[in-house]
């Protein structure tokens, strides 16, 4: 009798569990269309959605890839849309990327991060990229119409970026959290399309959720060395020698001096000169003193340059703020300033690099 | 049936009965007559010629004796050449004797029978194990003759506590039992009641193991396996060592052990025949087996059907593409594959040998090739369901894979309904089920669920052999040391 009704509570149990989910809603792999690229566009006051899904290993590029459009006042509207316009049902658990069209990352980010988030079936880890200057749904059409796979090409050049950066803040849960914490300024990677190939431009600066501008390539790269997120990257300093830097350190130490926040960053790496634009192709120890004297100075540079471009336009790409909030005294002493504490701040930079080795033939050989 | 000893009731009563044979002889000088009472094909002739009928006519002792009383006298004192006599007074005793291979020399006045065993029937010889084969290891293995079998038991274990007690069982057939176990180191209440269970059994006749197997497990409504069998007199005579029981049956060619638990049934004798490690790696194979066997029909199911966000995009779009015009749902696909795959086998078993092997390689391709290109079935599933099968034949016994073969259907229905929530609810009252299970006083799970470490080094890895310095926790109830 205790089994019986140890295995009737049992299936209770079982039956209550899969009742609050959506694990009962009984369909077959065949019956879905796997959406696995998703434009968000803004324009004429609609939402447009561009969902690009496919029938895996067709003979052909095109009949293996479908696009769909939906319009909605809201979001919702758009998204139920396109649910009622496929004759297939739709899931988005398998959406790996998420592009926002111009239009609909200058409405602003919020609306769009919490609506994809309250749907239990997407990624949490799928990335949201900008289209910069573009709308996603005209991107994707001509990508589609080129015969390109969009998803194929995202998934490289995201491969690519984790081969530099340690890892991608721009994922579903990261910005959701962002906002969450009521962080008002994020940046988003911008994709840049041009002859119908995608390549990772740099950042796009969101205040208030909202885009407010393109950071160059350079400033990128700045934010990424002063947040320490870098693996490695190339330089090219002034007189043409290339540089690869890799096995960066930065440590960022905020401290308050005299009515601003003194925040001292220092940066360590290791170099290989990779070519240098001079005659004599054997590095000796004074060419390389040199070399790393022009590498610092082109660093600092790169470095203020970067400070002052997001100071400009007041958006924290360094989530300072972040790092200010654990420290409890600087926290309470800018009480009045928790809003604006970024223009406040000064940059003190220390580049400490090394010259480890070269592809290029040394002196002292 | 008289109680005393008469050959005119076994003339009569196997008066019909052309190889039973009930014929008086007399002593030479003084015609004392006896009976001699055995089953044609059953007494070895030469034997029989040469030990017991011979000192009739040569023996001078025998010759001159001149009563029933001074020959069997004579006959028990050695004057008959044969080892094994048994004085018996009991008609019951005397028939079952003959019955079983045995010669009876009846002395009427007496009321008195003298059993030879001058046993000699055909046999099979001691071939290789058909189910348990090694490469590096003993090739011997047991026969349908329990005698023999218990040879095969003794000579590996030489001990003065090597217990053999004997017992029938049929109320028709009065098939030979045998239970060995070391009186030192076993538990003798597990003996009592293992022979308590088959005191118990009463039925006419024991033609198959079930008829014995089911009388003497004790959780009869559970599927999984609770008396493991081998066919090697090794495997037996080192579980013996470790304190369990052997059940030798007359006419079976292997050994019952038990207690067993489920860790038994997934070793192999190939385990201990190679390194440690390499035996240790093979165990794992195994029991990873044994959970895709279980598993795999129902998470393809509950993954194609309900849970597909588990897959990644490429298989998903791969499995998508591959039943684009398959008209039948995932479910259907995995059981009607299943079930064919059920067929196949049955078919090969019941076939001749030959046939069989040819029979597989067309059921094989019509299943797999044809159905997939009549777009009957997706080529997934027959990828899925080759591997079940595959994996379902890496369990060492056999009783534990019929076992999981009917599991992993039931698995697949409850996943068919209610996706990967109901195979984790399968799996949770497969547990809840197998830690039930107390099999002559030992935990099926043990020692999966026993809390000393040195219980698990012969479990999921076999450890080295100087790591075994302990009998199996609640085997043994004395000796627990195996060495120092």
């Amino acid at each position: 009798m205790k089994r019986y009704l140890l295995i009737t509570a049992l299936l209770l149990m079982c039956g209550m569990l899969g009742g609050c989910t959506q694990d009962f809603n009984k369909k077959e792999v065949n019956e879905i269309d796997m959406i696995r690229v998703l434009g968000i566009d803004y324009e004429e006051e609609q939402y447009v959605l561009t969902a690009l899904y496919g029938i895996g290993g067709a003979d052909t590029i095109n009949e293996g890839i479908e696009t769909m459009e939906a319009r909605g006042n809201t979001l919702f509207e758009a998204f139920d849309q396109l649910k009622k316009d496929d004759k297939k049902e739709v899931t988005f658990a398998y959406t790996n990327y998420y592009l926002l069209g111009e239009g609909a990352a200058k409405k602003g980010i919020e609306n769009i991060v919490n609506y994809l988030m309250n749907d239990e079936t997407i990624k949490v880890n799928a990335l949201l990229y900008v289209i910069k200057e573009d709308q996603a749904k005209l991107v994707m059409e001509d990508a589609k119409e080129a015969e390109i796979m969009i998803q194929d090409d995202l998934k490289a050049l995201v491969e690519k970026q984790l081969d530099r950066i340690t890892r991608n803040e721009n994922t579903l849960l990261w910005l959701f959290e962002e906002i969450e914490n009521g962080r008002e300024s994020t940046i988003i990677p911008y994709l840049l399309y041009k002859e119908q190939k995608f390549t990772v431009g740099g950042y796009t600066a969101f205040l208030k959720n909202r885009l407010i501008a393109y950071l160059d390539e350079d400033t990128s790269l700045g934010i990424d060395l002063i947040k320490g997120i870098v693996k490695n990257c190339s330089i090219a300093l002034p007189d043409g020698t290339g540089i690869m830097i890799h096995g960066v350190k930065t440590e960022v130490s905020p401290s308050l001096q005299s009515n601003c926040i003194q925040v001292r960053v220092k940066l360590q790496f290791d170099s290989v000169l990779r070519s240098i634009p001079y005659e004599q192709q054997t590095v000796d120890e004074s060419l390389r003193q040199k070399i790393k004297k022009e590498q610092t100075k082109y660093m600092l540079e790169l470095l203020n340059q970067t400070v002052l471009a997001v100071q400009t336009i007041h958006v924290d790409a360094f989530r300072l703020g972040e790092k200010l909030e654990k420290n409890r005294t600087i926290w309470s002493a800018l009480s009045n300033h928790q809003d604006d504490y970024f223009e406040y701040t000064k940059f003190d930079f220390t580049i400490e690099s090394r010259i480890t080795k070269s592809n290029i033939l040394e002196g002292w050989r | 049936m008289p109680q005393l000893i008469e050959s005119k009731y076994l003339s009569d009563l196997f008066a019909k009965s052309g190889d039973v044979l009930v014929r008086e002889i007399k002593t030479a000088t003084y015609q004392v007559p006896v009976h001699i009472f055995c089953v044609d094909g059953l007494v070895n002739d030469t034997i029989f010629d040469q030990t017991i009928l011979r000192p009739f006519a040569e023996n001078a002792t025998i010759r001159e004796s001149k009563n029933q009383q001074e020959v069997m006298e004579a006959m028990l004192s050695g004057m008959a050449y044969h080892d094994f006599a048994t004085k018996v007074t009991d008609m019951s005793v005397l028939i079952q004797g003959v019955m079983s291979g045995m010669a009876g020399v009846i002395f009427d006045d007496l009321h008195v029978a003298i059993l030879f065993d001058a046993r000699g029937f055909d046999k099979r010889s001691i071939a290789e194990p058909s189910d348990e084969g090694v490469v590096k290891g003993a090739k011997d293995c047991f026969i349908e003759v329990l005698r023999t079998n218990t040879a095969m038991i003794r000579r590996r274990i030489r001990s003065r506590y090597l217990v053999i007690e004997q017992m029938t069982v049929g109320r028709v057939n009065r098939a030979d039992i045998a239970i060995a176990y070391l009186s030192n180191i076993a538990d003798l209440e597990n003996v009592e009641r293992l022979k308590k269970a088959i005191n118990k059994i009463d039925i006419d006749n024991t033609p198959t193991p079930a008829f014995i197997e089911e009388f003497i497990v004790q959780n009869r409504s559970s599927i999984f396996p609770q008396i493991m069998y081998t066919q090697r007199p090794d495997r037996c005579s080192s579980n013996l060592t470790d304190g369990r029981i052997a059940l030798i049956i007359d006419g079976m060619p292997f050994v019952y052990i038990l207690p067993c638990q489920l860790p038994m049934l997934m070793q192999s004798p190939e385990d201990y025949a190679e390194n440690c490690i390499v035996g240790s790696c093979l165990r794992t194979i195994r029991y990873f087996a044994l959970i895709l066997t279980l598993l795999l029909p129902g998470l393809y199911i509950a993954i194609t059907t309900f849970q597909q966000e588990m897959l990644p995009v490429e298989l998903a779009l791969s499995l998508q593409n591959a039943k684009q015009n398959v008209p039948f749902s995932s479910a259907v696909e995995v059981f009607g594959l299943l079930l064919s795959f059920e067929i196949i086998i049955e078919a090969g078993l019941r076939l001749p040998k030959t046939v069989g092997q040819a029979m597989s390689i067309v059921g094989g391709l019509v299943v797999g090739q044809a159905a997939v290109a009549a777009n009957l079935i997706s080529p997934g599933v027959v990828i899925v369901i080759a591997f079940t099968g595959i994996a379902g034949f890496t369990l060492p016994n056999q009783d534990l894979a019929n076992a999981v073969r009917v599991l992993r259907f039931l698995i697949a229905i409850v996943a068919t309904f209610t996706g990967f929530l109901g195979i984790m609810f399968s799996v949770a009252v497969l547990i809840l089920h197998l830690c039930s299970l107390d099999n002559y006083g030992v935990a099926y799970l043990s020692p999966f669920v026993a809390a000393e470490s040195k219980s698990h080094k012969d479990t999921l890895f076999r450890y080295p052999v100087r790591f075994f310095k302990y009998r199996p926790e609640g085997i043994a109830k004395k000796n627990h040391r195996k060495q120092k």
